[in-house]
Formats: C-alpha cells, structure tokens, sequence
C-alpha cells in the first residue's frame, strides 16, 4: 500500500518522542556525512575536470552512489551498472 | 476502491537487459551517498530513465546519438502496491513526516541552519531519519519496501560542458529497498513513443554533439 495512514500516523508518533539533543546528535552526523560527501564529491570532480567534463551537480548526486564504493572497477563495471542499484 | 498502481522506468545498457529480465537486478555495493540510500531505482517518467542513461554514457565520451539510442534498453517495472509497503515523499501523507521535522528544526535552529536544510531537500531530511533510526534503534524508512521522492533540483549549478540540461519538471524517482516488491519487469522496446523521447533527449542534451 502506498502510504498507509497507519504507517505515517506511526512514525509521526514515534518521532514525536525524539529530544532535541537527539536531533542535534542526528544533524550532525548528516553533516559529517555531507562533509564526506563533498570531499568525494570534489575529487569526482577533479577526475572528470582532467578529461574536461564538467558534471552538474544532479549528475554528481546520482552519480555517487556507484563510484563511492566501486571506483576502482569503475571502467570494467561502471557501463553496466549505471543507475541498476545503489 | 481502485487497485493502485506504481510503475517505473529503468533505462540502462541494452546488453543488460536479458540478464535483468532473467536474473533480476543486481545491487552493487550500498552507498551512504545516494539520496534515497541503497536499492534499485527506476524513474515515473520515462524520459528522466532514458536521459540519465544517456548521459551516463556522454561521460564515456560515447556522443553519436543513433549508438547511444541503440544501445539504451528500457525496463518497465510494476510494483506490488498490495503487499508491500510503500512509501511516497512526493504525496501529502508522505511529505508530512518531512513538513513535523522541518517544523521542529524551524522552531529550535537558527534561520540561517534552517534555510540550509531546506535548500538540500528530501536527502538531507532522509538522512535524519536513518541516524534518527540508529539513535532510536526504531523502524522510520526501514519498514518500507519501496520509497518515492521528488528529485530535489538545484537551479544553481555548475558549469557544464555537457550540452544542455534537465527539462524542468517533476523528476520522481522510484528506490525499492526489497526487489521482492518488484511485480514484474519486461523490457520496452524501441517505439514511436521511445523515438519520440530520444528525439527530445537529442535536441535538448545532443546537438552538439553530432
């Protein structure tokens, strides 16, 4: 079912009992991972700037998610594997 | 009521596609990085399928238009809304969870923060919720099996040397989290309707390249 009312009505209910401090905890760890993601992000960037390629950043979020982790088989694998999962 | 229905586009080499038909899709390695986290993605609109593709191969400096489109395969994925749990940002119910923690981040963190949060989109505020999940040890996106949301646009972006850009439009992107909610999956083949798209992709992202 595409968004049940019982399943949101859940977790509103449960978000209802998070603290601050939690959020706090929870926003900085996305920054962390944001900061990771830039840095990745940049040197993406300089690896396509060498070829003259000049990615948007739309391509840069869709993009990450499959050369984060395979970079190093990107040539053989990167073909195949556009956009098939994350 | 009426059955509902979820169907999504995923575009990909053609060489792929025998293999998907018969294997299923494959996953790579998760990534912290993708915006709405690991899984399978497939695309509402069948033009924003076929153009990532495409430009997945412009990067490989593959720009003759007729090769890209004979090589482009298409796979069309209906999703089994009735047994598994799905859950779409793009719709009111959805975006609710987005607008309680906006509003609570509105009303305890500086404006400044705030307008931050709210320029990154649904991403940032999914990645919350994953650590909310850690922290909490609770099921928020884990007790879905398919997610929906809105591709956030950035109207400032880099400069590009890619010709063109994405048509301005609702760019909704399909993430399922459990490939057994995947109902079936055919491959599409080459029409008037996806001729018709490849001629706009061509026109909006291809000129100059032929």
């Amino acid at each position: 079912m595409i968004n049940n009312p019982k399943d949101i009505e859940e977790i509103l209910k449960e978000l209802e009992d998070i603290t601050l401090e939690e959020l706090d905890e929870a926003i900085k760890n996305v920054e962390k991972e944001y900061m990771k993601i830039d840095y990745e992000y940049e040197e993406i960037y300089d690896m396509r700037n060498e070829k003259n390629y000049y990615l948007s950043e739309d391509y840069y979020d869709f993009y990450l998610h499959m050369s984060k982790t395979n970079r190093t088989k990107e040539n053989n694998e990167i073909k195949n594997s556009i956009g098939v999962a994350a | 009521m009426s059955e509902e229905t979820l169907v999504g586009y995923h575009a990909t080499d053609i060489s792929n596609i025998e293999s998907i038909i018969n294997n299923g899709f494959i996953e790579s390695e998760a990534s912290k990085g993708h915006w709405l986290g690991r899984g399978i993605f497939f695309f509402e609109n069948l033009y924003y399928a076929v153009e990532w593709e495409i430009i997945g191969v412009i990067k490989h400096e593959v720009t003759n238009y007729n090769e890209l489109t004979r090589k482009c395969g298409i796979i069309i994925a209906e999703l089994n809304t009735e047994n598994y749990k799905i859950l779409d940002f793009s719709e009111p119910q959805g975006y609710a969870i987005f607008e309680y923690l906006l509003k609570i981040i509105k009303d305890n963190y500086p404006e400044e923060k705030y307008n931050y949060i709210l320029s990154k989109g649904y991403a940032y505020i999914i990645k919350i919720l994953e650590q909310l999940e850690i922290k909490k040890q609770k099921k928020f996106l884990s007790k879905f099996d398919v997610i929906c949301a809105v591709y956030p646009k950035n109207f400032t972006k880099r400069r590009t040397n890619l010709p063109g850009d994405f048509i301005s439009c609702v760019q909704k992107q399909i993430c399922v989290k459990n490939p057994h909610a995947i109902k079936t999956i055919e491959e599409l083949k080459h029409s008037e309707m996806t001729k018709g798209i490849f001629n706009l992709i061509k026109k909006n992202r291809g000129e100059k390249n032929d």
